[in-house]
């Protein structure tokens, strides 16, 4: 029960994260390329790879709090879904380069963010 | 005030994408031999596909107030699927030498997901401009 409950107070926070940082970029940021989705993406794979590894080796977490950050904060503030939507979206404008290029550098930044994390 | 129920959305959308993750994560763990997850590909799906499908909607066909767009979209379904776990679950099968599996996971996550977006925005069908139309802010 305090697992659960756990993952429902982190999602909020992150849910709230996405929604902040999407402000912030977007308001400075004009171009079509989704920056701020591709920014939460990699900053949350990475954080997520740091705090799986080192709370494996060291145990320095609770079980519940784990969860709370990893399942819950981390798992909300990442988006699979408006990743897909916004790469649609872009080839859907024709801006198949773009669209392209969303989807090579979220994957690959994606994954040595959470090797990076992993790592450290 | 505006700024306030969009937040206030956001945490009960939240709230149900993120359970709603977990409950899926906890009833479906991934197989002992190939160790595919399983889980996180049908709910990145899953998700891809209602995303494309409400977001389209939502500007052609239903007027709806940019706070159920928010509290739905953002909240919900963003929540709901993840980034972060693919990545991280890639990373480990990498590490743990299952190298097959992580690339089927990648290609069948990401070619899949675009696939499904792209299903999504085709169930609304024709696009026309309803009388008003709301605000598309995402």
């Amino acid at each position: 029960m305090v697992e659960w409950t756990g993952v429902a107070i982190g999602g909020i926070a992150g849910a709230w994260m996405r929604y902040f940082m999407t402000n912030r970029v977007n308001s400075r940021w004009r171009g079509n390329f989704p920056l701020a989705t591709l920014f939460i993406n990699v900053t949350g794979a990475f954080l997520l790879g740091f705090l799986f590894a080192a709370t494996r080796s060291h145990n320095l977490l609770d079980a519940w709090l784990r969860s709370s950050i990893g399942v819950g904060f981390i798992g909300s503030y990442t988006t699979f879904s408006t990743f897909t939507y916004e790469a649609v979206t872009l080839l859907d404008r024709r801006a198949v380069k773009t669209a392209i290029m969303y989807v090579l550098t979220s994957v690959t930044l994606g994954l040595l963010g959470a090797f990076a994390g992993a790592r450290i | 005030m505006e700024a306030a129920k969009q937040y206030g959305m956001i945490a009960v959308g939240g709230v149900v994408g993120a359970l709603l993750r977990e409950l899926l994560e906890v009833v479906m763990p991934p197989p002992q031999g190939n160790q595919f997850p399983v889980a996180t590909l049908l709910i990145n799906l899953s998700g891809s596909l209602f995303l494309g499908w409400f977001y389209t909607t939502t500007i052609w066909k239903w007027r709806v107030p940019i706070w159920v767009r928010t509290g739905i979209g953002t909240g919900v379904v963003g929540s709901y699927t993840t980034f972060s776990t693919f990545m991280v679950e890639t990373n480990a099968l990498f590490g743990k030498g299952l190298t097959f599996t992580a690339v089927l996971y990648v290609l069948m996550s990401v070619i899949g997901g675009l696939l499904c977006a792209f299903a999504g925005v085709r169930l609304v069908g024709e696009r026309r401009e309803p009388e008003a139309r709301p605000s598309v802010a995402e």
